[in-house]
């Protein structure tokens, strides 16, 4: 079931980027960008089975995410990555606050279940959390330097994106696990789960880059 | 408490309009709003206890939004603002559909946070539905209707006072009954649709000079 639907996830995603991009350019990118880091900060405290392998909620557009940079970065130039730092900061600042205070508040006696289940959801793991919104946007911006630096050594999407991809992924996952499990559970459960990450998002990271491909297919 | 909480959120949102105009510039005021409706969405699935009335969480950013709403009103033309309506939809529909397919997950054993988003996710599909639906009539109702009192009421403040009254009651009458019918007592519903409209007035009344203060500066640009 968790495999079709991460593979539902990955399709989806991709083809809203294709369509906001189509649609409104890179207004468009910025739009998928604010929207899925948000997803990504809430849901990542999530765990999920996906071949007997525990893996965080929002891999798949968490790997996505650095596709949406790069193509800004090839239209845009690597400056934009200040501008798609600041988006995620600010959405993800405003969600904390909002999530924070209206969890303090007490809870209604009519849809009691909601509210309960509402209140755990939402009074963020603060651990996970600042974990997943620091490993984005530092890989984020060292995605955006590598890849313009390779683009300007050999012109090739297909370069530039999976040589990124495997670097950069490698970084999040190693920043995002350690961050999040280390001292909570032994090294080596923590290593684990970093290789399994990686492979994951290394994976649709490489897929991701047909959506490049199109993107750029589009605007010729 | 939950009255400070009410205060501090209010003053948190205005210091992020200010925060996104300064980093984004043009952009910034429909970053915002875009941001404003989707954590407005979110926080739509709980209800709180406030001095011992029932209130939707989303009370405040959903009256900001729909003041912000009146910004792009005054000044976008009609088919700029359309845009925006259909930027808006897109993002709502794109969320209902992540919110059900995370919501969909099997978590790990040990991890009851996939039920808990079941519980709020799948229990409440209604929201689901609704809140893209009821976002884009409301959007659609403030540019019928916002467009035409503003050839009676030459006064911003008041313009966008008559126009939230009529507008939130709408808002939080489609909404509710959308949302919450069948789901909870029908007297419960009828006291939360009371009530929200209530704190939505109030909220929206303390907001309305900044919002005006916003439609009338020309460095506010969108």
């Amino acid at each position: 079931m968790n495999i079709i639907l991460l593979f539902s996830e990955v399709l989806v995603s991709s083809l809203i980027l294709i369509y906001l991009y189509k649609k409104y350019q890179c207004d468009g990118i910025y739009i998928w960008i604010m929207l899925f880091s948000l997803l990504i900060g809430l849901f990542s405290q999530v765990r999920v089975e996906i071949f007997s392998m525990d893996v965080n909620l929002g891999v798949g557009i968490n790997a996505l995410l650095f596709i949406a940079e790069n193509i800004l970065v090839q239209k845009k130039g690597p400056s934009e990555v200040i501008k798609v730092i600041s988006l995620v900061i600010l959405s993800n600042v405003m969600l904390y606050c909002f999530s924070i205070l209206t969890t303090i508040c007490d809870v209604s006696d009519i849809n009691v279940i909601t509210n309960n289940a509402f209140d755990k959801v939402f009074y963020l793991n603060n651990r996970v959390y600042f974990s997943s919104v620091i490993s984005i946007l530092v890989s984020i911006w060292l995605d955006a330097m590598l890849y313009h630096q390779i683009r300007q050594i050999k012109n090739k999407i297909v370069i530039s994106n999976v040589l990124s991809t495997i670097i950069i992924h490698f970084i999040e996952c190693v920043i995002f696990c350690f961050m999040t499990y280390v001292f909570k559970m032994p090294i080596i459960n923590v290593i684990e789960l970093i290789v399994i990450r990686y492979i994951f998002k290394v994976i649709i990271g490489l897929v991701g880059t047909n959506v490049i491909y199109i993107v750029n297919s589009i605007e010729r | 408490m939950e009255i400070m909480l009410f205060v501090l959120m209010i003053v948190l949102s205005v210091f992020f309009i200010y925060v996104s105009l300064y980093l984004f510039e043009k952009d910034g005021l429909l970053l915002f709003y875009l941001i404003c409706n989707v954590i407005s969405y979110l926080l739509s699935f709980d209800i709180l206890n406030v001095l011992g009335i029932n209130v939707n969480a989303n009370v405040i950013l959903s009256s900001l939004f729909i003041l912000v709403t009146y910004v792009f009103t005054e000044k976008l033309n009609i088919k700029e603002f359309r845009n925006v309506i259909k930027k808006t939809f897109i993002t709502n529909v794109i969320l209902s559909i992540f919110l059900l397919v995370f919501s969909l997950y099997i978590g790990t054993i040990d991890d009851v946070n996939a039920v808990n988003m079941q519980n709020i996710f799948l229990n409440n599909y209604k929201i689901l539905i609704s809140y893209p639906i009821v976002t884009l009539i409301i959007q659609l109702v403030i540019l019928l209707f916002y467009n035409v009192i503003k050839v009676d009421v030459k006064n911003v403040n008041y313009r966008i006072i008559l126009t939230s009254l009529t507008v939130l009651m709408i808002d939080t009458i489609l909404f509710c009954i959308s949302s919450y019918i069948f789901s909870i007592d029908f007297n419960d519903l009828f006291v939360l649709i009371i009530s929200d409209y209530l704190f939505k007035v109030v909220i929206t009344m303390i907001y309305t000079p900044f919002v005006g203060y916003m439609i009338g500066n020309k460095k506010v640009k969108v």
